[in-house]
């Protein structure tokens, strides 16, 4: 265990609590966290895994700061306008902790580069605003058993699950994307921006845990909330036999790309 | 008959010089006798007194060496030589100067004591009937022999973890106790060709245990490969720290078996693939001696009963064995000298000793059957008695071993005579093995005895001298089996209730083919009810006789004992008091109460305070004695925190004192006393520094020594305990932190916090305006 006087310092509040010590700060130093899409979800949890010490944090998104972004987006801020959002982002996180070493990858998630990104992080988090990757992800992770934290958000409503090898994964509950129909138009999108805070930060929660090896993380069980009335619950499940890409027989062998319009909601 | 290895001269040189120079002062008791044991030179009970082991191959000496021996012995001064249990013989008794003439004189007779004791190849063994017993598959002798030679030549048999014993049985009743040695080897002819059943692992010591097969059959020219396996095996994966934990078993304990046979296999595989490791059996042939004696004959009736007790028919036409039994295996050199040029007469190959500790005379034709008697009868030995009182086994006991508990050899005596002066039908018990063992290693052989008893203590009061009973050992290839305990006997009542057990016994053995059937099937039983008769014993004013030994003529205690590796005895007092300690904790929860409460809360401050009294030599008369003692032994000297002082004293001075109101302390004192046990190793020494060990109390440094000590006066709450945290995650469990807190809200807050995470607070002292304390890493 070797941290320096500054550490010691910054960190002393996680050191102090009984479940996480000087060992769970060690773990979180030593943890490499990959968020995809750094927009509504990723920008509260690239910033809390910052301020937590994640020793490598990366970053993915092919798309650079807009304007409609601020209102959520809050790791971007408006002299970022028409930067890169990896780019973005990493100044921040560099200004926050100098200690994180963040990798950024300027592009698109394909079905052609995800396998390769994600194999070397600890834990995925799943920031992205379409269906498609959404699937993506969570194939990918099933496919070389890499954890990783569902979330989607819509209005006022949120929602969040954990993979872990050997339990149940997104597809064993929603058995594929959507009919196109069923996703919402344009118009029919909308995001309170406090919203994407409270479930990124969940998520990072959820990644600071599994580093830690500490608590039961959002597995086999979805955190559902709806702001507007403030109820959150948990629905539970289990690993589905028949789940197309980790079921006993699988069906999904490789990965695709699926085609679908999205709202640019995160 | 083995060879003597030509690094050996050299060797002995060696220590003389380190005998020159412990004697100088230049070099220290320890280092001398890390070279003096390997030697086969131990120190006795009695200090600056010694005796070398002599190693006899498969039990074999020949009748000039055993005169040679016997003068060697007379010359030094040592009147004693002993047989010992694994077939050697020994010089007692001798000066340390003498021993180096000893051993010059023993190198010149073709004899050597290197590997007698110490972490060694120890002496290898053989059945004592082997190359004459009726029964045999083929004579072992050879091949022990062929091994010793191979073995003494090769310097790692003298730095193993720890000792490594090696025997042969040349048929599958395993006489030679093949399944209780280290490496045993059983012979046996499959598709006509020679070779071993081979077993590894097994002892008879603490913790004892049947060998595990290690090759159901092993042809003879790989013995050497496999001897080398497992001598290579040993020594890579024995335990060489904890020597109390380090015989070859212990291996087996910590891998299990499948990765300890792995491992073997790996080495033994390499070995036999990239050495060439020649085995040759040399079949020593003995000249044919002309008998020059003119036969003696004996139609008395007092010859034929003899020769049914003590003559064996061997494989050979008209030759005969003799047993000529010794008492604790012990001879006169006299009487030693006067022996070894009778048997002379008969040839070279005419000795062995057997493990209960006879010499087996063998190749005696049986028209001098007669001759043989006629002298044995003039040595007063013992010859006209049933064989039972002659084989009785024990080891050398507490009046000469520093482990001892009981006095064994005096308990065998009485038994002997007891068993003599009956009119019991002992020539019908003629197989019985009867074993004692003053402790519970097993040095008596009693783990391998059909009835057997080790030491132990009893307590009533006070101390008495008791014995464990065990029973129903099996012996023989696929079915050797330990005893096992089936109750417990004072040392005073022993020898009658032998008497009554065997009494019961042979009425009943005609039913049974053995001891151990006679055990499961109802001696269990009858050993249980005999014990009743003998359970209480009386009280020190009624007969003071339970509390003497056999043999003693001191009062029986543990004093001056237990500083040895094995303090079993010691271990038996202690667990008394802990389980009281136990038993009213659990009490105490299932009371409201209050006076029975603080009765078992001022037991537990009794118990506690004279559990380990008996690890520094204390055993109080009074209670005042037991609370002054441990004020003294473990308070004064920091081995217990001064803060449980006031509480041993209002034990000690007020006994209606409200113990209720101090649960918490008096709690605490039990929980450091038994830790205090838990630290403490087999040789009763707690995890002190030597230095601590000096008597000037102002020097002893405290007993938790920490690991790390860190100054955090002047760090602000809650840094100090973020860094004391960082520091434990640094540590081990169990060891010790300490750090420096400023008063006020660090002391206030610290130690709280370092308590909550399951850490302990073994202390915290106020020096100045500051406060040291002492934290252990759960």
């Amino acid at each position: 265990m070797d941290f320096s006087e500054e550490q010691i310092e910054r960190y002393s509040r996680h050191i102090i609590l009984a479940d996480v010590g000087p060992e769970g700060q060690e773990a979180i130093m030593n943890g490499k966290v990959l968020i995809i899409g750094v927009g509504g979800l990723g920008s509260p949890a690239a910033f809390y895994l910052a301020a937590a010490g994640v020793g490598t944090i990366g970053l993915i998104d092919g798309d650079i700061v807009d304007l409609t972004n601020l209102q959520r987006q809050i790791i971007h801020t408006t002299p970022d306008l028409n930067k890169a959002k990896v780019i973005s982002a990493k100044e921040k996180i560099e200004k926050l902790n100098p200690d994180v070493n963040t990798i950024v990858y300027q592009k698109l998630i394909t079905s052609e580069n995800i396998i390769e990104i994600i194999k070397d992080y600890d834990f995925v988090i799943d920031g992205t605003d379409n269906f498609p990757t959404k699937f993506l992800i969570n194939d990918a992770c099933v496919f070389i058993q890499k954890p990783f934290s569902h979330g989607g958000i819509l209005r006022f409503d949120g929602q969040t699950m954990t993979y872990t090898p050997g339990n149940a994964c997104y597809r064993c509950v929603f058995n594929g994307p959507p009919p196109k129909d069923a996703v919402p138009s344009c118009s029919q999108a909308g995001i309170l921006g406090s919203i994407a805070g409270i479930l990124g930060t969940i998520q990072a929660t959820e990644a600071l845990k599994y580093l830690i090896g500490i608590g039961d993380l959002l597995t086999n069980r979805m955190l559902i909330f709806d702001a507007l009335n403030m109820n959150f619950n948990t629905v539970k499940f289990k690993r589905n036999m028949d789940c197309p890409v980790c079921g006993d027989k699988p069906t999904i062998k490789e990965l695709i790309d699926e085609e679908q319009a999205a709202c640019d909601l995160n | 008959m083995y060879k003597l290895p030509e690094t050996l001269k050299g060797e002995i040189d060696q220590y003389g010089t380190l005998i020159d120079k412990y004697q100088a002062g230049e070099i220290d008791l320890v280092k001398f006798k890390s070279v003096r044991v390997p030697m086969g030179i131990y120190e006795q009970r009695k200090d600056e007194t010694y005796m070398v082991r002599i190693r006899c191959a498969a039990g074999y000496i020949s009748p000039v060496q055993l005169k040679q021996v016997a003068l060697i012995a007379r010359k030094n001064d040592a009147s004693l030589v002993h047989i010992t249990t694994r077939q050697e013989l020994q010089i007692q008794n001798v000066e340390l100067d003498k021993t180096l003439l000893i051993l010059h004189d023993l190198y010149d007779t073709g004899l050597a004591s290197r590997g007698g004791g110490g972490n060694t190849v120890r002496n290898i063994m053989a059945s004592v009937d082997a190359g004459v017993a009726l029964d045999e598959v083929f004579d072992v002798t050879p091949y022990a022999v062929a091994l010793t030679n191979k073995l003494i030549a090769e310097p790692d048999s003298w730095t193993l973890p720890r000792k490594f014993k090696i025997s042969f049985s040349g048929h599958e009743k395993d006489n030679a106790y093949a399944a209780f040695n280290d490496l045993g080897f059983i012979a046996r002819i499959k598709n006509g060709k020679r070779g071993f059943k081979v077993y590894i692992g097994g002892s008879l010591g603490a913790k004892a245990l049947v060998g595990h097969v290690l090759f159901d059959f092993a042809p003879v020219d790989d013995i050497y490969y496999i001897t080398d396996a497992v001598k290579q095996l040993f020594s890579r994966y024995g335990n060489r720290r904890n020597k109390h934990k380090a015989r070859l078993r212990f291996i087996f304990y910590k891998l299990g078996k499948e990765k300890v046979f792995g491992l073997f296999y790996t080495i033994f595989n390499e070995i036999k693939q990239t050495r060439d490791l020649p085995f040759e059996i040399e079949k020593q042939e003995f000249p044919k001696v002309a008998q020059k004696l003119k036969p003696e004959l004996f139609p008395s009736q007092e010859f034929e009963t003899w020769k049914k007790r003590y003559v064996i028919r061997q494989m050979q036409d008209n030759l005969f064995s003799v047993i000529i039994p010794f008492e604790h295996g012990n001879i006169d050199c006299n009487q030693l000298l006067e022996i070894a040029e009778f048997i002379e007469q008969f040839g070279d190959d005419v000795i062995r000793f057997s493990m209960r500790q006879n010499i087996h005379l063998r190749n005696i034709p049986s028209q001098y059957l007669g001759n043989v008697y006629n002298f044995l009868n003039k040595l007063d030995i013992g010859i006209d008695e049933p064989f039972l009182l002659n084989s009785l086994v024990s080891c050398t006991g507490s009046d000469t071993c520093r482990l001892g508990i009981c006095m064994a050899k005096g308990a065998l005596s009485r038994i002997r005579k007891e068993l003599g002066k009956n009119h019991l039908p002992l020539d019908n018990l003629n197989n019985l093995n009867i074993n004692i063992s003053g402790c519970p290693n097993s040095c008596g052989q009693h783990k391998a005895a059909d009835l057997g008893f080790y030491g132990k203590v009893g307590r009533n009061d006070r101390m008495y001298p008791a014995y464990v009973i065990v029973a129903g050992a099996v012996v023989g290839d696929n079915e050797s089996k330990l005893a096992e305990p089936v109750d417990e006997i004072n040392a005073r009542d022993l020898p009658e209730f032998t008497l009554d057990i065997l009494k019961i016994y042979s009425t009943r053995m005609h039913k049974y083919n053995s001891f151990a059937e006679y055990l499961d099937v109802r001696g269990r039983n009858d050993i249980s009810e005999l014990c009743d008769k003998f359970r209480s014993v009386p009280d020190w004013v009624d007969d003071k006789n339970y509390y003497f030994d056999w043999g003693a003529d001191q009062i029986f205690s543990l004093v001056g004992k237990g500083i040895g590796e094995c303090s079993a005895g010691i271990f038996d007092m202690i667990d008394v008091d802990m389980n009281t300690i136990r038993k009213y904790q659990d009490e105490i929860k299932h009371t409201k109460d209050i006076s029975t409460i603080n009765e078992l809360l001022y037991g537990i401050v009794f118990s506690a305070s004279r559990m380990l009294l008996v690890t520094r030599g204390v055993e109080p008369k009074n209670t005042n004695e037991v609370f002054d003692g441990f004020i003294k032994q473990f308070i004064e000297v920091n081995l217990i925190s001064n803060d449980y002082r006031k509480i041993v004293e209002f034990a000690r001075d007020d006994k209606s004192f409200n113990f209720k109101d101090e649960k918490d302390t008096i709690y605490g004192l039990a929980t450091a006393v038994i830790e205090l046990y838990d630290g403490m190793d087999d040789s009763l020494q707690f995890d002190i520094p030597d230095d601590v060990k000096q008597k000037d109390i102002s020097k002893i440094k405290p007993f938790y020594e920490p690991v790390l000590k860190k100054d955090y006066r002047g760090v602000v709450c809650p840094m100090n305990f973020v860094k004391t945290k960082i520091d434990l995650a640094t540590l081990k469990s169990g060891d010790i932190l300490e750090v420096l807190l400023d008063d006020g809200e660090p002391i206030d807050n610290v130690p709280g916090s370092v308590k909550m995470e399951g850490h302990k607070i073994i202390k915290q002292n106020k020096i100045d305006n500051y406060w040291s304390v002492i934290i252990e890493k759960r």
